[in-house]
């Protein structure tokens, strides 16, 4: 286990300081989420301080949603890395869960109805978890990024952001109409 | 009442029903989502006590009475879904957040001491309501404050000409400063009339690109064929010869079958014939036709090839200079390698439709009508049976050419990925290698090559297997009329010549057939080439100097930044109320975090971009005020990006002032550190540099860059992580050179190392884009604040390397 032991060294060099049920607590406030959290201050002793709102971040969001997730304050400052969402316990994980998945919502692409191309942009109508949508995407092919051999995220002109979960799930049409930028 | 967008009746009406008047009205906004995150059309209709939403789904439907979809005809019809309210008085703070897609409109809420989500909305309407937002909080700041009341609050420096911004008419609440948005102005402008811009009025959709008034669905065809055709104007005449070459061609094309069958051998070879026995008279009337068909041809193309390259430089040179005249923020927005393309690929792409493509539309159109119509005239029966397969040959070789493009499209996308990775393992070989990653490199690589070699099998079984099929249904129709035409001889209907002659005519509409086919690609290919060409040239700079701007020969060098906020993309602020004062002549220091917006100080004083707010004088000028040549002669700049052209060392340093003396060269890089390792090198100045020659370290590079903006001699001298890449001592001794130089100019240095500043007389901190301490290093680390951590730490590493100073 020489390597994790090099991982460890690293982190004490960087002072992370990782959240769990021991040290974070975090609630509902409002809207959003707030979290009581137990830190160590510039000179090492622990302080435990009220925050009325955080903001969290994936570290990962395409591969481990709900590790490594960042939790900063309202200056874009870390306060600390949550590993795992599982080991904040069920009160708090579950309201950064729901924090993170009102933050990283993205429609689904379930069905492309059409999608043509006319001088340099395309129009797109989709059937998506979220209803019907369209939406327009300018260099077709550079603003869809596979993010694995079957997963796939399409970037629209204003910057929204569509996700389709599974290539291979998508009925042939649409699939076909989404090959060549593929 | 502000209106952020058009706002249809029905909406005030539904606000009506629960005691919301429009009178009372402030703000009225449009987003795209709820408070629910549902997709809809939500409006926000804010008075002075309450915040009201009505979502719905706005459909645009014709107007009664009206059947056709006209588009001008078409009205907003609108049905409501949802609605809900919420006090406003205790919320402050309104603020957009940004998510992962899209973002959310939030508030402080003062009574719950938290924050509270107020919409749901899509990056399209980002814009909109950050201004709102901004409208908002000012108008919390200021109290009661009628928007109309600030109309003519337009104060600052002179508004700068263009844009929408320029008469109090405009309204709206633009309290302070002026906006430096250009004329794509966006935001609130009391009323309709400017956020109608956003709108295609053709089909009075929302512009895709709301910075670039293009709406592609309604793009005038025949106007990009004008403006296609008005390239040609200059070449009038040769473009009436090329005609009326194309035009014999085409009907020598349509009389030699005629005279090489049906006539030899109903009047040649046919005893009674006119010219029975008259071989030779015949044979030679047929190779001089050829010949003078031979020549006419030759001479098309002479001066086919002659004008279009003209034609095409033209183009390229139009477009070149559109592109260069265009601000930062146009390449910023576009990868270069695609504007690359775009100048290139698409002026190629003109060029062959003109060479390849036109001349032979042009010739196989009056021949295939000339056959067709010689074909019934000779027997319309025979021309029946001829034209029985066409369409099916057509439908064939059309299905057969979609499938080939789209293999082609497959076929391009693959092998870019194959060669784009192929260069970057390659260039990266140490890192492969030093991660010993080879394995999954070469497996990579395999995949890739497979998709190449999957979509090549599959091209060559369509066309190896459809264009025959094609070709077969023709043969099969040419049997066909033989054997109705040998039926129609034998009961003495026509001629054996008349057969001969229609068997040869029906054989050239074959090659037509197929050219069509394939030029509607072609043609289609070259609009859409013109209209992206067309789409730079008809592009406005967002940075453009004002007709009278002023030109002064000598500047003193006085900076000032007055309440500046920018952001590349006007969706993220990078710098916020950032005032600096630099006297004329001064040496400063600009520190901050990595981000934290210091470069883009650098790249607004030298106007690479305008403010969003605030502005910037130099010497007491608005930079806007100043020709670009008044700018780019006193103020010059060294970046941390060092881009260096192909060329030599010599050209590049002398890119910035190319009069300059060999001795002024050689002096500049004395003072830059950048001579003593130039004259180490084989070939000294004339190195050359680029792909396949030397490559220069960063250091060196960044010594090379100095010593292009020494040579400029400017006043005002900005040193961006001028020197970040040098060690220590390097940086030291180009320091202590650089002294003697910039002693009565302005220095503005940033840098992320502290050691860099030390000889600054003052020092700003800038953080979140903010200016957050400013003063001189012994009072900065008096404060014990930003800088002095920074300092700590910077020291602290350096003695913990044993470096200590």
């Amino acid at each position: 286990m020489s390597d994790n032991k090099n991982v460890y060294t690293l982190a004490d060099a960087a002072q992370i300081v990782y959240l769990t049920e021991e040290n974070a607590k975090f609630f509902k406030n409002g809207d959003f989420l707030g979290a009581s959290l137990t830190l160590p201050d510039e000179e090492g002793n622990l302080k435990t301080e009220r925050f009325e709102r955080v903001w969290l971040h994936r570290s990962f969001p395409f591969n481990m949603p709900w590790e490594y997730i960042s939790v900063q304050n309202k200056d874009q400052e870390e306060l600390g890395l949550i590993r795992k969402v599982s080991e904040l316990g069920e009160g708090s994980g579950a309201f950064v869960k729901e924090e993170l998945l009102r933050k990283y919502y993205t429609p689904k692409i379930i069905k492309i109805k059409t999608l043509k191309e006319t001088r340099g942009f395309s129009f797109w109508q989709v059937i998506s978890d979220a209803g019907e949508l369209s939406f327009t995407l300018q260099d077709t092919s550079r603003s869809i990024a596979k993010i694995s051999e079957d997963r796939a995220f399409v970037f629209d002109i204003c910057g929204n952001r569509y996700e389709i979960e599974s290539l291979s799930a998508l009925d042939k049409k649409s699939f076909r109409k989404l090959e060549l930028y593929l | 009442m502000v209106k952020f967008d058009k706002i249809p009746k029905e909406v005030f009406e539904e606000a009506e029903k629960f005691g919301v008047l429009e009178k009372d009205i402030l703000f009225a906004a449009h987003a795209d989502k709820d408070r629910n995150g549902v997709y809809c059309d939500n409006w926000l209709l804010i008075t002075e006590e309450e915040i009201v939403m009505v979502g719905g789904i706005q459909l645009v439907v014709p107007r009664e009475g009206v059947k056709r979809r006209d588009p001008k005809k078409l009205t907003v019809k609108y049905g409501k879904i949802s609605e809900y309210r919420m006090d406003r008085a205790p919320l402050s703070d309104f603020k957009t957040e940004k998510q992962i897609s899209g973002c959310i409109l939030t508030a402080y809420n003062k009574d719950t001491g938290s924050y509270e989500l107020v919409t749901y909305l899509t990056g399209q309407y980002e814009e909109d309501f950050q201004e709102l937002c901004r409208l908002l909080n000012e108008k919390d700041h200021k109290g009661e404050e009628k928007p109309e009341d600030e109309a003519e609050g337009h104060k600052g420096p002179p508004p700068h000409g263009h844009g929408p911004h320029g008469g109090p008419h405009h309204g709206g609440p633009h309290g302070h400063g002026p906006h430096g948005h250009g004329p794509h102005g966006h935001g609130p402008h009391g009323g309709k009339k400017n956020k109608d811009d956003d709108y295609c009025p053709k089909c009075g959709r929302r512009y895709p690109d709301p910075h670039n008034k293009v709406c592609p669905r309604c793009m005038d065809k025949s106007s990009v064929i004008k403006r296609l055709f008005s390239f040609l104007g200059r070449y009038k005449f040769s473009v009436l010869l090329i005609l009326l070459a194309m035009a014999m061609v085409s009907a020598l094309g349509v009389i030699s079958p005629y005279i090489s069958s049906g006539f030899y051998y109903d009047q040649v070879l046919t005893v009674g014939g006119k010219f029975y026995g008259q071989i030779i008279l015949v044979i030679l009337i047929i190779v001089s036709l050829r010949i003078v068909s031979l020549l006419v041809d030759m001479i098309n193309n002479i001066i086919t090839a002659r004008i279009v390259p003209k034609l095409v430089y033209d183009m390229k040179k139009t477009i070149f200079d559109s592109v260069e005249r265009l601000s930062l923020s146009f390449f910023t927005n576009r990868r270069t390698g695609a504007l690359m393309n775009q100048v290139n690929g698409d002026a190629n792409t003109i060029y062959w439709f003109f060479v390849d493509g036109l001349p032979y539309l042009i010739v196989n159109v009056i021949q295939t009508v000339a056959v067709g119509v010689i074909m019934f005239f000779i027997d319309w029966r025979l021309s029946l049976v001829a034209l029985v397969f066409c369409p099916l040959i057509f439908v064939l070789i059309k299905t057969l050419s979609l499938k080939m493009k789209k293999l082609h499209a497959k076929r391009y996308s693959a092998s870019r990925s194959m060669n784009g990775m192929l260069s970057d393992v390659l260039s990266g070989v140490r890192v492969v290698k030093a991660f010993s990653r080879e394995r999954d490199e070469i497996g990579r690589f395999n995949k890739r090559s497979e998709r190449l070699a999957d979509t090549d099998f599959e091209s060559g079984l369509y066309s190896g297997t459809v264009f025959p099929m094609a070709t077969f249904l023709f043969v099969i129709s040419s049997t066909l009329v033989l054997g109705v035409g040998g039926w129609l001889v034998i009961i003495d209907e026509i001629t054996y010549g008349t057969l001969m002659t229609f068997t040869a005519y029906a054989g050239m509409l074959m090659s037509p057939l197929m050219f069509f086919v394939n030029i509607t690609q072609s043609v289609a290919n070259c609009f859409n080439a013109t209209y992206r060409l067309m789409e730079v040239m008809d592009a406005e700079p967002e940075v453009s100097e004002r007709e009278d701007a002023v030109t002064l020969d000598e500047i003193e060098g006085s900076v000032k930044f007055s309440d500046v906020t920018f952001g590349y993309d006007k969706t993220r602020k990078v710098i916020e109320n950032v005032s600096v004062d630099i006297p004329a002549g001064a040496k400063i220091g600009i520190v901050g975090h990595t981000g934290a917006g210091k470069s883009t100080i650098a790249n607004l004083l030298i106007r690479l971009y305008d403010t969003d707010s605030g502005y910037i004088s130099i010497d007491g000028h608005d930079v806007r005020d100043l020709s670009f040549e008044t700018i780019r002669k006193n103020v010059a700049i060294v970046s941390q990006e060092t881009y260096l052209f192909q060329g030599t060392i010599l050209d590049n340093i002398r890119y910035a002032a190319p009069d300059a003396t060999m001795e002024e060269i050689v002096t500049a890089s004395k003072i830059s550190g950048a001579h003593d390792f130039i004259i180490k090198l084989p070939d000294g100045y004339s190195t050359r540099l680029g792909w396949g020659y030397k490559e220069l370290s960063g250091g060196e590079r960044q010594r090379v860059s100095i010593a292009r903006a020494i040579l400029r001699n400017p006043k005002i001298l900005i040193l961006d992580e001028a020197t970040s890449a040098m060690d220590t001592k390097t940086e030291r001794s180009i320091q202590r050179a650089l002294e003697k130089l910039t002693e009565n100019r302005t220095t503005i240095m940033i840098a992320h190392r502290l050691s860099t500043l030390r000889d600054c007389e003052k020092l700003f901190v800038i953080e979140h884009g903010k200016v957050a301490e400013e003063g001189t290093h012994a009072e900065l680390i008096q404060k014990k604040g930003i800088y002095f951590k920074l300092y700590t730490l910077q020291y602290q590493a350096l003695k913990n390397a044993g470096v200590g100073e």
